[in-house]
């Protein structure tokens, strides 16, 4: 009975590139098993929010379920499509994800072949013994690479050439073979429907009227209406108020079992309470351990985040707040700057991330904002034994006092074409990383792993790799571990004043050509002034780079007579307003639009 | 274009109730380059609508190389007493720099043949700090001038404007910018050299013997009522109506032609006037008048006595029982100053 029950399931996810067609194709297999009738689908519908659909990367994981009927048996089935957010800042809600499915779809564009990160992904996938239907899309455009692309597929997966669907998904060709597929390949769910609950919690969203929706797969048990459910990592308990399925709505049912995939609302307010990973079980009969692969969410990359103008800065918390109810990955706390004034030291998972979270400030809330240079969380080992976590260069402790300092290690994978591996092996040694392996998927295609800080990466990495590539390469990466490293507080001086907003973490061999780049660009942006201006970059009390602006001789207009006097009013005027909004060290003011472009150095 | 410029004259004519002239200057560009004719048309156009009895001044800014004894004695007979002569400087090295037609032949003929006319005051305008010239440089200059004689002269830091072919030059390397320091050393020789030889700072770039001021360009200085005809010409009229003409020839003309001034008219504020007087008073040598200063709203009267004070004590500014002044040391900073004591909201 039970088996009979499970067997009608099929749940699975798409690995994708960013533009490789995998909303296209979600939208065709709703189309197809009628879950929306055609006219009422809009573009890519498992993409909602604007933004995600202008970057064309889903920020945010959606599930949905389709009712199909297998041709030739006229049997029912219950497909359950789990949506992966697209970047590599998001690795381990992807690894959630896959984790609350038996299959994948590994979607590759047939113009374009595979990209480093749906390796990764697919990765991810077969460690969880996932089975993939391997599919190539485009197939209609005149530059597919249809036999290439199978070659790379069958060398990456060891499938044979006939395994490998051909699809458009832009012209519907070949989408009932996927749906086929699907239910031909993918093993129905395991598990037990009378077993005490154990579902996964692979994704949550808030909703302004009803609170947190949580999405979850169960593996064992029954969840019914009513119950009262605890969160296994969390402890904290709930009654589970409403649940149900998601099709394009919520639609809410009595009970959910076994190899399901549904939604829970139990009135929670914050976000930050569901953590993605978590297992859901019973009060009254809990499961005995939890589903393995939890992970506490931490954020990687930390920046400052100012107004721009310091009237803002209540408006910046308020909007931050809000943000933080659909995003629970991002950390915030006040923190306040001589330079900048008053802001919020932001975590984020990853350069992505802290973007998104800029755009959507702008965006959906009309903040225009500041951000500082990015660093990575750090940790020191000081004499006394203690270990601390260094989030901002100014939580650095005093060098005398430091044992040793560790920064976080990453994996990184890059795909390229074969003739840009020199250049990519250069920048990655450039970037303090060693090469791991190299490996031809084909004769043209080769992918690199290396071991980087992670530092390296939230500095300008994608648009050097980018560039040297021509854009041929494809990045992605995934958290190794902290590593003991030389790292030193990079002080930036204006006439012995310190900027703070300036101060950054880099790696010793670096502090020289960057504390250069830094004085230099101030030396372009600081207007001259009645005294001569010294810009330091400095370690402790160590100058490594300097500048100099020599002081203003004069400042007098050399004609003066009929209309030059109304002109020479006006723009002293303004000159006088603009040195209202500088900012001052010591005597130095300096211009906002100088903070903005040093921190632009660094992007 | 003359024509523009006698319908202007015709629709200006009331601005002033008297219909007095007391300076008359013909400058902003290089008026020399009328023909005869054309000045005989213009001049007699001004002395049609005006009364010029009482004219204490009237100038003709010109370039040398247009200057002839024959336009000299047509200016004389229409009542022209004093010309400016566009000089820059008697080295061809700079003159070449800074872009002039003319060379150092053609200025020695002019001002021969205007100090042997029968036009009696004269000015010439120099350009200092030019990269090519050390100090010199300069003092050659300045030694041509006494050697004439010249009762008046302008000097101005050379300032390299945006959009000029100089600007374009430096941006692209081909020639050397000015150096800061060369100027203000230039400008202290200058300042030195003048007293020494009896010239009056009166403005900042202005240089004249007793009773050799341009009683003209005084009249700017001292808010007082004047009126530009032409192309982006203001006109103030010595309360807080300020007006200026299109700087386009083209639209000029072709508005005129249909009878129409094209000008636009501003209003000035306490603090737009308390702002002009601090900026146009401070470059004189007599400096910022306390009783003008005192008739404005207190909120401005504290504010420039605050803002004032460290300027004095820098020592770059004195005050006398009846005025504020810069100092020797405080004229290379007068723009510096006035943006400090300038009062905004």
């Amino acid at each position: 009975m039970a088996k009979e029950q499970l067997e009608q399931f099929r749940n699975f996810c798409i690995i994708a590139h960013i533009d490789h067609g995998k909303s296209t194709l979600a939208d065709r297999l709703l189309e197809k098993t009628g879950t929306i009738p055609e006219r009422q689908l809009q573009e890519q519908t498992l993409d909602n929010m604007d933004l995600e659909r202008e970057k064309g990367i889903t920020i945010k994981s959606h599930a949905i379920q389709m009712q199909y009927t297998y041709p030739s048996t006229q049997k029912q089935y219950t497909l359950n499509l789990i949506d992966t957010p697209g970047h590599v800042d998001f690795s381990y809600e992807v690894s959630r994800a896959i984790a609350a499915c038996e299959g994948a779809l590994l979607l590759v564009d047939a113009t374009q072949g595979i990209q480093a990160q749906t390796i990764s992904n697919l990765y991810k996938a077969i460690e969880h013994d996932l089975e993939i239907i391997p599919i190539i899309n485009k197939i209609d455009m005149p530059n597919a690479m249809i036999e290439e692309v199978q070659d790379q597929i069958i060398d990456l997966i060891g499938c044979a050439r006939e395994d490998i669907l051909l699809t458009s998904a832009r012209t519907g060709q070949g989408v009932d073979e996927v749906l086929r597929a699907i239910v031909e390949r993918i093993p129905p769910p395991e598990g037990d429907p009378e077993a005490p609950l154990q579902a996964l919690i692979f994704d949550s969203m808030y909703n302004p009227f009803r609170g947190v929706i949580v999405y979850f797969r169960i593996f064992n048990g029954t969840l019914r209406k009513k119950d009262r459910i605890r969160f296994y990592n969390t402890g904290r308990e709930y009654q589970a108020e409403e649940i149900g399925i998601l099709q394009l709505e919520r639609i809410p049912k009595d009970h959910l079992s076994a190899g399901n995939v549904g939604y829970v609302i139990t009135g929670i307010k914050d976000t930050r309470e569901v953590k993605v990973g978590d297992t859901i079980t019973a009060v009254d009969r809990p499961c005995d351990q939890p589903i393995q692969g939890f992970e506490e969410v931490k954020p990687m990359v930390f920046a400052g985040i100012y107004p721009l103008d310091n009237d803002d800065y209540e408006d910046l918390r308020e909007s931050l707040e809000k943000l933080q109810l659909n995003d629970a990955a991002l950390v915030f706390e006040p923190e306040s700057s001589a330079a900048l004034g008053f802001g919020f030291r932001c975590g984020f998972l990853g350069m992505l991330h802290l973007e998104i979270v800029q755009e959507r400030l702008s965006r959906e809330f009309d903040m225009e904002v500041l951000t500082t240079i990015p660093n990575v969380r750090y940790r020191a080992k000081l004499k006394n034994g203690e270990m601390i976590t260094i989030h901002t260069p100014n939580d650095m402790p005093d060098p005398v006092h430091i044992e040793y300092i560790e920064e976080p290690y990453i994996e990184a994978q890059i795909i390229t074409k074969a003739e840009y591996i020199g250049p990519i092996i250069k920048l990655c040694l450039d970037k303090r990383g060693t090469l791991q392996r190299q490996h031809y998927l084909t004769p043209h295609r080769v992918e690199l792993s290396f071991e980087m800080p992670l530092a390296e990466i939230v500095f300008d990495f994608y648009d050097q790799l980018k560039s040297i590539s021509r854009g041929y390469a494809s990045f992605d990466y995934t958290p190794l571990d902290y590593r003991k490293s030389d790292l030193v507080k990079l002080d930036i001086r204006l006439n012995g004043e310190n900027v703070d907003a300036l101060s950054s973490l880099v790696h010793r061999s670096k502090a020289q050509s960057f504390g250069r780049q830094i004085c230099q660009k101030l030396k372009e942006l600081i207007p001259r002034q009645q005294f001569v201006i010294a810009i330091q970059a400095a370690i402790g009390a160590k100058i490594i780079a300097r500048e100099t602006i020599p002081a203003l001789r004069k400042d007098v207009t050399a004609k003066c007579y009929g209309g030059d006097i109304t002109r020479k009013r006006k723009l002293l005027e303004k000159q006088k307003k603009g040195k209202k909004k500088m900012r001052q060290f010591g005597k130095v003011q300096v211009p906002q639009k100088a903070f903005i472009e040093v921190l632009k150095i660094q992007k | 274009m003359l024509n523009a410029l006698r319908q202007e004259l015709e629709l200006t004519a009331h601005y002033f109730a008297n219909r007095c002239l007391s300076t008359l200057y013909f400058g902003g560009g290089t008026p020399s380059i009328l023909s005869l004719s054309e000045w005989e048309s213009l001049l007699e156009a001004i002395r049609s609508l005006y009364s010029i009895d009482d004219l204490k001044e009237c100038t003709v800014e010109c370039n040398p190389e247009d200057i002839t004894s024959e336009l000299l004695e047509l200016w004389h007979a229409h009542g022209v007493d004093r010309i400016s002569l566009g000089v820059q400087s008697f080295r061809n090295e700079d003159l070449q720099y800074l872009g002039r037609q003319h060379d150092a032949r053609q200025i020695h003929r002019a001002l021969d043949t205007i100090l042997s006319s029968d036009i009696p005051k004269i000015s010439v305008d120099l350009i200092y700090g030019i990269p090519t010239t050390t100090v010199d440089g300069l003092i050659e200059n300045l030694r041509l001038i006494d050697q004439y004689d010249i009762p008046h002269f302008s000097a101005y830091a050379l300032t390299v404007e945006r959009r000029t072919a100089l600007y374009h030059f430096i941006q692209k390397g081909k020639y050397p910018s000015p150096d800061d320091s060369a100027i203000v050393e230039q400008m202290k020789l200058l300042m030195d050299w003048a007293r020494h030889k009896g010239y009056r700072q009166y403005e900042i770039s202005n240089f004249g013997k007793p009773g050799h001021e341009s009683q003209h360009n005084l009249v700017y200085w001292y808010q007082q009522p004047y009126l530009g005809v032409g192309p982006s010409a203001h006109s103030y009229d010595g309360h807080r109506r300020r007006h200026h003409v299109v700087a386009s020839n083209l639209a000029y003309i072709r508005s005129l032609r249909s009878g129409v001034l094209p000008h636009r008219v501003e209003y000035l504020t306490d603090e737009d006037l308390y702002n002009e007087l601090i900026l146009t008073r401070l470059r004189l040598d007599e400096g910022i008048p306390k009783e003008r200063l005192l008739g404005f709203p207190n909120a401005m009267v504290d504010h420039f006595y605050d803002s004032i004070e460290p300027f004095v004590q820098k020592g770059w500014v004195v005050e006398t029982p009846v005025s504020w002044r810069l100092t020797a040391d405080g004229k290379p900073w007068a723009d510096a100053i006035a943006r400090e004591v300038f009062y905004i909201l």
